[in-house]
């Protein structure tokens, strides 16, 4: 089974809506749940599958966020930003798993190209597609080679769309030291970009006269 | 690049969710639900008797009360 889709995620819910399921949440109403559900579970899933690098916790980790929304529904506070909360609770049993496994990042970068990718779809050229395909795939390479640090705050801006003090406050950081460590992992993003680049150009000109 | 690099991201594919697993999960969460949803009506039903015997309770022994002091005061 591919483990991407190439269709679009559903849009994050707005603020107003957002407060009402929460309200409806806490009562224990299962719409509001399958609401929020519809609105975070790919992202989620997303988002864990690319931080973990493995499917297989990914969609455990994703069981366990879910359980732990419905288990502390009754007392989530009326306000609760329920995006940023799903995240916070995604990333800690990420950290969680990591720290227990003793999970090196390095172990499993090479697994990387085994990983199989589904064809893009949408393109307006079999040419196109192919291209998005093989840019899509150099870029899942260039993030599966980088520290799960800078792996965790670029997803958390692209795949949860977080602003950035959301994201810094997922993250356990100040919105400042956020900044920096994105801009960080943004350079080793492109710097892995190149390399890959670089080595694909190197791959080429063995087999070319 | 910096935008550009965030546009790349976000342009990925989706991870494609497990239909079956995903069902399995929401029934769990359902049944999770539906316990708190059990228990806050219990309470809430609780509390719709509680609160009037509190009050009758509360009403006896002010009456109780009264007729105690008027007794003592040599009106009955």
């Amino acid at each position: 089974m591919s483990q991407f889709v190439c269709s679009s995620v559903p849009n994050a819910v707005d603020r107003e809506t957002e407060l009402a399921l929460v309200g409806r949440l806490r009562e224990g109403d299962a719409t509001a749940f399958d609401a929020i559900y519809e609105a975070f579970n790919v992202r989620l899933l997303t988002f864990l599958v690319r931080l973990s690098r493995r499917r297989d916790v990914a969609e455990d980790l994703l069981d366990e966020t879910w359980l732990r929304l419905v288990k502390h529904a009754p007392r989530l506070a009326e306000d609760t930003r329920i995006g940023a909360w799903l995240f916070t609770v995604a990333r800690n049993l990420h950290v969680s798993y990591v720290r227990s496994r003793m999970f090196e990042d390095s172990a499993s970068a090479g697994l990387m190209a085994l990983w199989p990718f589904s064809p893009a779809s949408g393109g307006s050229s079999p040419f196109e597609a192919a291209a998005a395909s093989e840019l899509h795939r150099r870029i899942e390479h260039a993030l599966a080679t980088l520290p799960r640090m800078s792996r965790e705050v670029l997803l958390l801006v692209a795949v949860g769309g977080l602003d950035h003090g959301a994201a810094a406050a997922v993250s356990g950081i100040s919105p400042e030291a956020f900044r920096q460590r994105l801009s960080r992992a943004r350079a080793q993003l492109a710097r892995a970009l190149d390399q890959d680049c670089r080595s694909g150009a190197v791959r080429l000109s063995e087999v070319t006269p | 690049m910096t935008d550009s690099l965030s546009e790349l991201l976000a342009d990925l594919p989706p991870a494609a969710p497990d239909d079956a697993r995903s069902d399995r999960r929401r029934s769990r969460c359902h049944a999770v639900l539906a316990r708190h949803r059990s228990r806050h009506v219990d309470r809430r039903a609780v509390r719709r008797l509680w609160e009037p015997l509190v009050a009758g309770l509360g009403g006896l022994y002010v009456v109780a009360v009264i007729l105690e002091a008027l007794q003592l005061s040599g009106f009955r």
